[in-house]
């Protein structure tokens, strides 16, 4: 940032420089924000984890190791174990079905809300954010009293006759799966109704004179229309969901890891920060390699698109 | 002004003086709009028959109610009352998918994730043509716009023009019984605009498929169409061929709106021979209408190019140039005769017109056949 010591330059080169001073304080919250706390977690996953706690400052593979194998506490050879992969597998899964889950309630409500006349869609927006005042660990205890054995649900169930002992929901997959697309529900609405609310009603009338039902109509016309805010609610709820910690700790009681969990674990009881950190050095390098595949195969087709 | 156009005078080049040559292809009775909470109606109860393989015209100016009426035929409004028919059956209660009736929008409409072909085969599939028989048509409609070339493009890639041929084509594929073209050259540029004029009239006697062209444009309409129903204020004014409603406008909006003209007030006046006529410029007598009253005051158009300027004291209708302003091909000679300013449109080779300037005494010619006389409540 050293454009604020620059010389007296012509007015363009000036303007040029103020631009570049207003991204300043952006940049400074990501330096300190993100690539700081990255950077730390990068090192750590590096280094020798201390015997009681903290780290021991030698470098170290130990820590990627012990995420494909297991050293034998004896002997001290190592065995291939898909322990942690299967962690990953299974957060990977649960983040892909709360995706799904989200889509399904997320494009209805996202289409309802751009129908409605152009004067009530902000009203509809503002009560898609309302839940939202409340904070996401109280919301998550509040899904769990609802889904628990003597929560409401059972409750109704039982006292309608259609049961006879309670369902387990609460501590099951469902119930994380249920919890996370909750969380991320408004991730999806709000770019789907943005792509929406942009896309073109003309196109929609073409299709229906050109002998398009309604459905076909939706399918053709509607949905490709709002493809980027599909993509981009999907990635928004896909993300979190799978480094996800509240939902599998709450609602999954914390008995089956996921990947938040698992990491979350290593910095705490288990006193294994570079394995923790590891872990999430991992998480994050599969995440953004994915994406950034995603995003090239996206630019390959809309290149060829306009070939 | 609604109510005149039912009133008219027998005789006239009226709604009621249909040719009725050709079948029927698009019948409306009585078509009436009224958006709740607007105060007037968009379309007041609006009749007309179009004929099979007709090009017809809708022309009048913005918020006329013409869009209201091309969107009630393809099925995006509902009439408020009146009936609408296509080849006989009614179709105003079915779902735009569900009539004959095929629009070329005025933005195009063409769908952008799709290429070119697919647009053109859209209807096709979803009509339920088999594969073979899509891709013939797509070729013959990509042949008959000469965009045979552009068929794997994608729309983004498109000029203007070529974005409105394949709307076109796309439009005409599956040979629907009506082609309604909203405003469809509005965006293009003058000289696109005129060359497409020529190719949409060109494919409509090729493809003989009826047209219904709504436009604000006077000189599209007069340019390509077989009828032209001209619209104000939600209703028909006149129907008839741009000759018709060029020579014979029925009312001074349409005489103002189509073309240029001078109006000038006249009075109905029983003359030297007994017969009733109209005069003009205290000299000029004119046939009456039959239904006019001695003493009634009308309003008397007479189009630019059939006023002649003559050397003074050739005519009885003496005047004083005032302005001469010089056009190209012709020139427009303003004349002060008494009150009343003349306008007319002379040719650059017409020596005793054009060679006048701004306070030369001449004097002018109407032919008593080139003057119209319009009902003067609309004055």
């Amino acid at each position: 940032m050293g454009e604020g010591a620059a010389p007296p330059t012509p007015k363009a080169d000036r303007r040029h420089v103020a631009r570049r001073l207003m991204l300043a304080p952006a940049l400074l919250v990501l330096t300190v924000g993100l690539v700081c706390p990255l950077g730390i977690v990068v090192i750590y996953s590096f280094l020798e984890a201390g015997t009681y706690g903290g780290v021991e400052w030698r470098f170290s593979l130990e820590a990627y190791q012990q995420f494909l194998f297991q050293r034998d506490i004896f002997d001290n050879t190592l065995t291939f174990s898909t322990a942690y992969l299967e962690i990953f597998g299974r957060s990977f899964l649960m983040a892909v079905l709360a995706t799904a889950i989200c889509l399904a309630v997320g494009f209805p409500t996202a289409y309802f809300i751009a129908t409605r006349p152009a004067d009530q869609r902000m009203f509809w927006v503002f009560l898609v954010t309302v839940p939202y005042w409340v904070n996401l660990l109280i919301r998550t205890l509040a899904l769990l009293f609802l889904l628990r054995d003597q929560g409401p649900i059972n409750a109704a169930l039982l006292g309608v006759g259609a049961i006879e002992t309670p369902l387990r929901i609460a501590y099951t997959d469902f119930a994380i799966t249920l919890g996370l697309a909750y969380s991320y529900l408004p991730f999806m609405i709000l770019p789907i109704y943005a792509a929406l609310e942009r896309s073109d009603i003309r196109l929609v009338e073409a299709a229906y004179d050109l002998y398009a039902s309604k459905a076909r109509v939706l399918v053709d016309v509607v949905i490709p229309g709002a493809k980027a805010g599909i993509i981009a609610g999907s990635l928004l709820v896909f993300i979190p969901s799978i480094g996800s910690y509240l939902a599998p700790d709450i609602l999954g009681g914390g008995r089956e890891l996921l990947a938040g969990n698992l990491i979350a674990q290593q910095f705490q009881a288990s006193r294994n920060g570079p394995f923790g950190a590891a872990c999430a050095v991992i998480l994050m390098s599969v995440v953004m390699i994915g994406l950034i595949q995603f995003v090239r195969s996206q630019e390959r087709t809309r290149r060829e698109a306009l070939r | 002004m609604k109510d005149m156009a039912h009133d008219a005078p027998p005789g006239r080049a009226d709604i009621r003086t249909e040719p009725a040559t050709k079948p029927t292809a698009l019948a409306i009775s009585g078509a009436s709009k009224t958006y709740p909470g607007a105060s007037g109606a968009a379309l007041s109860n609006v009749s007309l028959d179009i004929a099979e393989n007709e090009f017809f015209t809708l022309l009048g100016p913005s918020g006329c109610g013409k869009t209201t009426l091309l969107r009630a035929i393809a099925g995006f409004e509902d009439l408020s009352a009146g009936s609408i028919s296509l080849h006989g059956e009614r179709i105003d209660a079915l779902a735009p998918n569900l009539r004959s009736i095929n629009t070329v929008f005025q933005h195009y409409a063409l769908f952008p994730h799709m290429s070119v072909q697919e647009n053109v085969a859209y209807p096709l599939r979803r009509l339920g043509w088999s594969r073979a028989e899509t891709e013939t048509r797509v070729r013959e409609m990509l042949s008959l716009v000469q965009l045979e070339q552009l068929a794997e493009r994608m729309p983004a890639k498109l000029s203007g023009g070529q974005q409105q041929r394949i709307a076109l084509a796309r439009a005409l594929a599956p040979n629907p019984k009506l082609l309604l073209l909203d405003e469809p050259l509005s965006a293009l540029d003058l000289k696109l605009r005129r060359e497409m004029r020529a190719e949409l009239k060109r494919i409509q006697v090729e493809t003989g498929i009826t047209f219904l062209f709504v436009t604000h444009d006077q000189e599209e309409a007069l340019a390509m169409s077989d009828r032209v129903a001209v619209m104000f204020d939600g209703a028909l004014v006149q129907i008839g061929s741009p000759e018709d409603i060029y020579n014979r406008p029925f009312n001074a909006f349409v005489a103002t709106f189509i073309g240029e003209t001078n109006l000038l007030p006249g009075r109905v006046e029983r003359s030297s021979t007994g017969r009733d006529v109209v005069t003009v410029l205290d000299s000029l007598e004119l046939c009456c209408p039959p239904d006019a009253d001695v003493g009634q005051a009308v309003l008397v158009s007479v189009r630019l190019e059939r006023v002649a300027i003559h050397p003074a004291g050739a005519t009885p209708i003496a005047g004083v140039v005032e302005a001469s302003v010089f056009l190209g091909t012709d020139r427009v000679v303003d004349v002060r005769v008494g009150e009343h300013l003349v306008q007319a449109r002379v040719q650059q080779a017409d020596g005793a017109g054009a060679a006048l300037g701004p306070g030369d005494l001449c004097s002018i010619g109407i032919d008593a056949g080139a003057a119209t006389v319009l009902s003067s409540e609309l004055a």
